[in-house]
């Protein structure tokens, strides 16, 4: 019995043993020592009975010899199945809808399906091509207007859509007013309301009708709402956006001039058919019932599952949360030789079918790259360590060069240091908001009494100083980054027009964090201490290692300065930031235009500036150079209102600008012509093909 | 016994509306705020858009009223119609799932009934089997080696275990992939030729004689079946090998044995059929688990049922969709229950439903 007990033990651990020993890495063997045997000719000189000779022999020895083996076929690179791109990735599209698609999964299908009437140059985010319309306006062409209010596009002719109908300026126009007069609250049409309609204080459609926002996003009160007020609305919609069907332009009168209003047009200007999207039942284009569209929600508008673009895939079926899948559309009306960009796509798209999966669990997407079953699967930034071994080539998106990685044959490609367009901000409220007994349940006692803050402890500036020197900028980026991150010194983000890479940085500095600190509050603080709460929403744990440093560094400065790090859930966050009640909050912006405007106008007088509750001396000052960067049209001028602009930022230390996270993109290596450009959150698949062979 | 499935059938729906009842007040603890979340984006541009939302959904209105709303749906203002609510058939709007709950209900059964269906061919039969095997050879190595399985079996996390056969047979051998089908094959079945009658692939291809579908989605559901089969047949092998021990030592066995009934007869007419009671229960509760919806395994195997969503929807605090979830497991569970039940009758003539 023991003998068979201790033989079904043994066989147990074997078959562990052998699943571990699979699960391990393959190693490679490179160079082996092994003794050869080898038959030498020697000649030498002798002396034999006092005279020398010369004799040869023949001996045979056994020597060590370094073996290489020999050399590996070249990996091949060929696609095993070159008519489809696979990539497996999490998150699922919202919505199909161009006006209420406001994330990156939808609008990674949307691109592929609807076009724009201009697009980003190929890797280049501040130049434009035309694609529906047939030339980017400008001074020199006549189509924008000295004074910057109006902008014609000429509607390029013969481009159908995949359904059979035509593309007319009408169909462009009748966008462009849906999209105004849905004003979804969770959609991007915020972005047109304030250069074409002049509202930027409730950023919806409804502001014309109620400019105290007491209608924006409630459809049954605007259903409710006077008839006339509503038809006028409409009516001025429609005067701002003009379509000429006959003449084949759409002309944009817009209610200000508008720095931005190309880059908006790049991203949020994709075009659907009226007659199609009309047939679906949605509006069609009465302004007695636009009313009844208005704020639909996702799950409400009739055309979140559907997609009919004239772009060159088609989309074959969305099954959500499970996959979607396009097809390369036959019919697309860029011919061949036609470049959308200099050296770029035309004609039918080469890749004929694309797969994209929603897959959350990592070990699975991992499991698909290894087995080749997939072209490219998103990676986490924790997990890039994982796939780095089977990497065999490190591309620079910038050069498109590419080196050998330490292991050549790896079958996959790295994209590496790829720059993010999101920050995270630390926040100080210049003012917290409290209740009428003058209690916050963020600021503790509300007095410096070493259990708490006053209200307006952020106010001065030593402590804001204090604060930014007390951060270690290097170990967040090394910590919560996994090392890969780039600072920034001001609102706008490193390489993009406005970026003073020679401005001044705050450095950390205990000494300095000391001496500030010292010195603010009339030189209490050493004495009496404080206490703040460091809030951020719960499951950012990048966030929270914001919180954390600042903690344990100003904690080392001074027992007495304690700052406890808060994890709120998302909309208690957000309700308490608006509510101007975290006196100091971590939190962050993803970029919606590649335009410093889209980075300038939240950090210093809108959104944050609200939150902060900044001083009105501070907002005029930064609202001045906001407007200025906004209405200019150069771009040198831009540029220096900008550095400008950056200075300020530094020298009142309104806010602790982080660093961007710096990605990788993991690929196979018979992808091709895959390529990034800043800002961009998906590929673009028509730009792309498989190797085959 | 009619009396009492029909007495069963009718408490149904009262235990639906207390469990939905239940589920509604403890969301409650959560204010309006909170539940928002699901409609919130992380950085939304507009300051009204909190306010609008809750406003929308009615997240700030009496817990009695949504739950109303919920049931019997509520009176559209402008046009007068009556919209959603559950006795109308209507289970609302999945923001997860982002259709009607009732679809990603249609949509995701088949995949947990057919991986459930699969998985407990060799749970029954397997943990059953050697269950029996481990009990009559007491002490022997047929009953070690059943006991060092069934501790593996229940010890061994299903995460663990899945990941592991998934990189060794996929990432490594490629032979077993996750998904329901291959690439080919997922697209061949959207076609018209191929009518989907139960939306269970490998069951489906069988009655469109794609054999050769049939055999990659068996393929594709190897690895899971595996996973989820192994843990749940060494705690039925457990419970069916303690049962017949426990039966073997019964007197009327013994009586058995001293008639010089032989070992056959004794173990088929006496032991089996009594040790088999607490199995039916252990194996009914399996199968409600199964049906339920696996999450880790539909996870790592990528397999688009029920629990993977019911998860989703849990974490995304989607009401709408965690109670369509409740009442379909409620209704399971009450079910498989009552089916146990009646086994026991069939097991064991002892056993009277009066």
């Amino acid at each position: 019995m023991f003998n068979k007990k201790t033989g079904l033990l043994v066989a147990m651990i074997m078959i562990f043993a052998v699943l571990l020993v699979a699960c391990q890495p393959e190693t490679v063997e490179v160079v082996k020592e092994v003794p050869v045997e080898v038959t030498r000719v020697i000649t030498e000189t002798v002396t034999e009975a006092g005279e020398s000779m010369e004799v040869t022999r023949v001996v045979t020895e056994e020597v060590v010899v370094t073996a290489t083996p020999e050399p590996a076929a070249p990996v091949s690179n060929a696609a095993p199945n070159p008519g489809t791109y696979t990539t497996i990735t999490f998150g699922d599209p919202d919505t199909l809808d161009p006006n209420l698609a406001y994330d990156t999964a939808s609008s990674g299908v949307i691109m592929q399906v609807m076009e724009p009437l201009i697009w980003y140059n190929h890797k280049d985010a501040t130049s434009y091509i035309p694609i529906l319309a047939m030339e980017v306006p400008s001074l020199d062409n006549g189509l924008i207007s000295e004074d910057g209010l109006t902008y014609t596009f000429n509607i390029r002719q013969g481009v159908t859509f995949q359904d059979g109908g035509t593309l007319e300026p009408h169909d462009v126009a009748y966008t462009f007013w849906r999209g105004l007069l849905q004003s979804d609250v969770n959609g991007p049409q915020w972005l047109w309301l304030e250069p074409i309609m002049g509202y930027s204080t409730c950023y919806d459609i409804t502001e014309g009708i109620d400019p105290e926002c007491g209608l924006a996003g409630d459809p049954t009160a605007v259903q409710a709402a006077d008839p006339d007020a509503l038809a006028a609305v409409c009516e001025q919609v429609k005067a701002a956006v003009v379509p000429d069907d006959e003449a084949g332009t759409v002309t944009f009168n817009l209610a200000q001039p508008w720095g931005p209003f190309l880059a908006t047009m790049a991203g949020f200007s994709y075009t659907l058919d009226q007659e199609w999207t009309m047939a679906q039942g949605d509006w069609d284009g009465d302004c007695a019932t636009w009313q009844n569209f208005y704020s639909p929600g996702a799950e409400n508008s009739v055309i979140t599952d559907k997609i009919n673009g004239t772009g060159p895939y088609i989309l074959d079926h969305w099954t959500p949360n499970e996959e979607y899948v396009l097809v390369a559309n036959p019919n697309y009306w860029r011919a061949e030789g036609d470049p959308m960009w200099e050296g770029g796509p035309s004609g039918v798209a080469s890749i004929d079918t694309v797969i994209v999966k929603n897959v959350n669990e990592w070990g699975t997407r991992f499991a698909a790259l290894q087995a080749g079953d997939a072209e490219n699967v998103t990676v986490p930034l924790e997990n890039y360590t994982q796939v780095d071994p089977l990497v065999g080539e490190i591309c620079d998106y910038k050069t498109d060069d590419c080196v050998p990685s330490d292991n050549p044959d790896g079958p996959l490609r790295v994209w590496s240091d790829l720059p993010s367009v999101s920050r995270d901000n630390v926040f100080f409220n210049f003012g917290v908001a409290t209740d009428e007994s003058g209690n916050n349940p963020y600021i503790g006692s509300g007095q410096l009494d070493g259990n708490g803050i006053p209200a307006d402890f952020f106010s001065d500036i030593h402590v804001r100083r204090g604060f930014a020197a007390c951060f270690d900028y290097d170990t967040f980026i090394a910590e919560a980054q996994n090392g890969k991150g780039i600072r920034n010194n001001g609102p706008i983000i490193q390489d993009m027009l406005g970026y003073n890479p020679d401005g001044p940085y705050f450095e950390y500095n205990l000494d300095v964090c000391a001496d500030e600190l010292s010195q603010a509050w009339d030189g209490v603080l050493p004495d009496t201490g404080f206490r703040v709460q460091s809030a951020f929403n719960t499951g950012n744990t990048t966030r929270q290692t914001v919180g954390e440093i600042l903690q344990s560094n100003l904690s080392q400065v001074n027992p007495n300065y304690q700052v406890e790090t808060v994890g709120l859930p998302w909309p208690t966050f957000l309700r308490s930031f608006r509510a101007v009640q975290l006196p100091l909050a971590v939190s962050g912006w993803i970029e919606d235009i590649h335009d410093p405007h889209n980075w300038v106008q939240p950090f210093t007088v809108g959104t944050y500036a609200g939150r902060q509750n900044l001083p009105d001396e501070l907002l005029s000052q930064f609202n001045d150079l906001v407007t200025a960067g906004v209405l200019a049209a150069d771009p040198a001028e831009r540029e220096q209102i900008y550095y400008e602009l950056q200075q300020v930022y530094y020298d009142t230390a309104i806010q602790i600008p982080l660093s961007q996270a710096l990605t990788n993109r993991y690929e196979q290596r018979w992808v091709q012509d895959w390529y990034y450009r800043v800002g961009q959150f998906s590929s673009y698949y028509y730009a792309m093909s498989l190797a085959t062979e | 016994m009619t009396a009492y499935i029909i007495r069963r059938l009718l408490v149904l729906p009262i235990i639906l509306i207390g469990v939905t009842l239940l589920i509604f007040a403890m969301l409650q603890v959560l204010g309006p705020v909170e539940r928002s979340a699901l409609y919130v984006r992380d950085i939304p541009h507009s300051e009204t858009a909190l306010d609008a939302v809750i406003r929308r959904y009615g997240l700030d209105q009496p817990f009695y009223k949504q739950y109303w709303y919920w049931l019997v749906g509520r009176v559209d203002p402008e046009t007068g119609e009556t919209v959603g609510g559950v006795l109308r058939g209507e289970l609302g709007y999945s923001r997860t799932g982002r259709e009607p709950v009732v679809d990603t209900l249609k949509r995701r059964i088949p995949m947990t009934v057919e991986l459930a269906i699969w998985s407990m061919i060799p749970i029954v039969f397997i943990g059953i089997w050697l269950g029996i095997k481990a009990a009559l050879n007491h002490n022997k190595w047929p009953d070690q080696l059943a006991r060092v399985v069934a501790i593996l079996g229940y010890s061994f996390p299903t995460f663990v275990f899945g990941l592991l056969v998934l990189l060794v047979f996929y990432a490594r051998l490629g032979w077993f992939p996750p998904g329901r089908l291959s690439t080919e094959f997922s697209q061949e079945i959207l076609k018209p030729g191929f009518v989907n009658y139960t939306q269970m692939v490998s069951i489906d291809s069988l009655l469109n004689l794609r054999f050769d579908i049939f055999l990659d989605s068996l393929r594709h559901l190897i690895l899971p079946v595996v996973t989820l089969s192994y843990l749940s047949w060494a705690l039925l092998l457990k419970v069916t090998r303690s049962s017949m021990l426990e039966a073997l030592r019964q007197d009327y066995v013994t009586t058995a044995r001293a008639k010089g009934l032989s070992e056959k007869v004794v173990v088929n007419r006496h032991v089996r059929k009594n040790a088999l009671i607490p199995v039916a229960t252990i194996a009914g509760t399996t199968v409600a688990a199964l049906l339920n919806g696996v999450v880790i395994t539909e996870t790592i195997f990528n397999l688009p049922g029920i629990g993977s969503a019911a998860a989703a929807a849990a974490l995304s605090l989607d009401v709408l969709t965690m109670l369509g979830f409740a009442l379909f497991t409620a209704a399971l569970f009450i079910l498989v229950n009552l089916v146990v039940d009646i086994m026991y009758g069939v097991l064991d003539p002892r056993v009277r439903l009066e």
